[in-house]
């Protein structure tokens, strides 16, 4: 459903996309792999339309979104939950969760999504009025996360959603993750660092290093490659034998 | 029909471009970073793997050679450490310098699973039991084949090449119902029959998975009716990673080539442009999801021509029409691949310089190498004796160097057949 190729993307001299091509099948949960400053957010901000591209181009069921406008892009049914939640913190949990409909006009579908959120994600219920700002950091995810949902996305594009969190609530994130990709037929692509643990949830993954793809593969083979296990399952990984 | 990876193998040829452009770029970026022959092969033309942006512009990469490969010999060409490799393996010996490839876990996978599809394509199921008379070793041929008949299920008996009265024994005991071997092996198997008057249709043998040297119509159906069993031909090749390439379905029109995880051009060994459909050249190969050892544009000498239209089977992949000889005029003898140049260099370190004829028959079922050399002064002996001791010598030198045996004549120029330095008089 999402084709992207030979993307190219600068930030001033900066050419931190060299080509990437990738493509995601409907459902599908695909993970983008790679150390610090590969280009693994910019690859999900071009794809959203944050960041604008230099050359290439990204296809969404066959139509062209590459120079499309960030509100139509989420329209057509892509959602990003940004690096670092981006939640605001100075309004409502509510009042957050709207925002993330603002590009719909269905207002009492709106209303019955709200519950949804709140169904699927409890604790938003328990703290509907309370400032987002006041919220701990996984409670903050799962809000943006819900945020996203609220434009009722097909493609749902999460940039490091676990970064900074206690591995018991990244536990409880990554349930919710699997839980909307299996249940509600959710396409995923999910940026991280902790490559086991995103290896772990997706189908397939792309390594990315220094703006480009060096590797592609079904995410239970690229759990074997060694490679992968040494660069980016953490500095201290170490086979029994070594 | 069956398939062994259905979603692979019969994918809209707009989603197998896709993946096939991705993982040639992600080849691309690994070769560059990783293997220094890339980086200075890219770097001589100028060009960077992100400059490749569709599979087409492949073209404008120069080609690795064999020579490449010899020169990077034994570890230049992997692009992981040796830490990730975990199998290695050596085609046959063209010339004096060796070649040695290597294996992540990931490619071992990759590979069974490649050459599963051309044994389920031929009809193999769990419930065969398949005889690997394929050489185990330093050839791919033995393993690849081994592997990917246990991966389909199959019971698998790993008798090796040779020893062909046991192989027949154990065909009759073990009720063998896959023979997996070259196609002379099968010759040989068969005059093996007739001389121990075993009935070869009275055996359980069905299918006749086939490779490691050309098959021509003539020999398909020689060993088909004489064994009775269908022959499925398929394509390997040791440097790229052994059989698994392409291989014939049931359709029996040209040999698929696995194009999610290879890219197979044809071209004018000469002009090294490339040709269209139908038109024979050399086939040239890049892979597209190896992970310890990347070929870009790799010529393999071997002739073979392409066809794309659809396949009555239902794959997607397009085809190879057959193979029919090297562009080197080198042959395989036994699964050893003998060139006409390694036996001149041979030649020339026992310091000879004259014209030589390379001929192959076959006697019985044996091949028997022929050598002949022309009769000149510093060629002639006075004493029968003194003359063969020289050609002992000889014999002995190419035995070291070819890795089969050969027999050396000295002959007077006119007993040369035809032009040619090769005569492959076998079938």
């Amino acid at each position: 459903m999402l084709v992207v190729s030979n993307l190219h993307t600068y930030y001033g001299r900066i050419h931190a996309l060299k080509g990437i091509s990738l493509h995601m099948k409907p459902m599908e949960v695909v993970a983008l792999i790679g150390g610090n400053g590969a280009g693994k957010s910019t690859v999900l901000k071009s794809i959203s339309g944050i960041v604008r591209s230099a050359s290439g181009s990204i296809t969404l069921n066959g139509d062209d979104i590459t120079h499309v406008s960030p509100e139509k892009i989420v329209m057509s049914g892509v959602s990003h939950v940004p690096e670092g939640r981006r939640i605001f913190p100075r309004l409502t949990v509510e009042d957050n969760l709207l925002l993330g409909a603002f590009t719909r006009k269905d207002y009492s579908e709106i209303k019955k999504d709200m519950a949804r959120m709140q169904e699927l994600f409890p604790v938003l219920a328990k703290r509907r009025k309370q400032y987002a700002g006041n919220l701990s950091g996984g409670e903050q995810q799962m809000l943006a996360i819900a945020r996203g949902l609220m434009s009722r996305p097909m493609l749902l594009l999460l940039d490091e959603p676990t970064m900074g969190l206690a591995p018991v609530v990244a536990k409880d994130i990554y349930r919710q993750i699997r839980y909307l990709n299996k249940e509600r037929g959710l396409g995923i692509l999910i940026v991280e660092q902790n490559a086991r643990v995103a290896l772990g949830l997706a189908d397939r993954g792309y390594i990315i290093e220094t703006g480009r793809i060096v590797l592609e593969g079904n995410a239970s083979e690229l759990r074997q490659s060694n490679e992968i296990k040494r660069a980016y399952l953490g500095k201290d990984y170490r086979e029994v034998w070594e | 029909m069956t398939y062994f990876e259905p979603i692979l193998e019969t994918m809209p040829r707009k989603e197998l471009d896709v993946l096939r452009l991705e993982r040639l770029q992600s080849t691309l970026n690994r070769a560059y970073l990783n293997v220094a022959h890339y980086r200075r092969a890219f770097d001589s033309v100028n060009i960077l793997p992100e400059d490749i942006r569709s599979i087409d512009d492949l073209e404008s990469l120069p080609f690795t050679t064999r020579d490449d490969v010899e020169a990077n010999y034994p570890y230049d060409m992997f692009a992981v450490p040796l830490r990730e490799v975990v199998r290695m393996h050596s085609p046959s010996a063209k010339s004096s310098k060796p070649v040695v490839t290597g294996y992540t876990k990931n490619d071992l996978v990759h590979w069974a699973k490649l050459v599963a599809r051309y044994m389920v394509a031929a009809g193999v199921t769990k419930d065969d039991v398949v005889q690997v008379a394929f050489r185990y070793g330093l050839l791919s041929g033995g393993f690849g084949m081994h592997a990917a008949a246990e991966l389909v299920g199959a019971s698998v008996i790993p008798t090796g090449v040779g020893n062909t009265a046991e192989q027949i024994m154990i065909m009759q005991d073990y009720l063998t119902t896959v023979l997996v071997c070259t196609p002379r092996y099968a010759l040989v198997i068969m005059d093996g029959m007739k001389q121990k008057q075993v009935n070869p249709k009275a055996l359980r043998l069905r299918i006749g998975v086939m490779g490691g040297e050309p098959l021509s119509h003539e020999l398909r159906q020689e060993i088909e009716s004489g064994l009775g069993i269908e022959v499925f031909d398929n394509y390997g090749s040791s440097v790229v990673i052994g059989p698994g390439i392409a291989g014939e379905c049931q359709a029996h029109q040209g040999l698929h080539v696995y194009e999610d995880y290879f890219i197979a051009e044809v071209i004018d060994p000469y002009s090294l442009k490339r040709l269209e459909p139908g038109e024979r050249g050399e086939l040239v190969i890049t892979t597209l999801a190896r992970e310890a050892y990347p070929l870009i544009r790799y010529r393999t000498g071997d002739i073979t021509s392409v066809m794309k239209d659809k396949c009555p089977c239902g794959r997607t992949h397009m085809r190879l029409s057959g193979f029919y000889g090297r562009v080197d005029n080198s042959f395989k003898v036994k699964g050893v691949m003998v060139s006409p140049n390694r036996i001149e260099e041979i030649l020339a370190e026992q310091g000879i310089d004259t014209k030589f004829q390379a001929r192959v028959y076959t006697s019985g079922a044996r091949e028997i190498i022929e050598v002949l050399l022309e009769v000149k002064e510093g060629l002639f002996f006075d004493e029968m004796r003194a003359q063969e001791t020289f050609i002992e010598r000889i014999e002995r030198a190419m035995h070291a160097g070819l890795g089969v045996r050969v027999k050396v004549r000295i002959v007077p120029a006119k007993a040369f057949v035809g032009k040619g330095v090769v005569v492959d008089e076998r079938l």
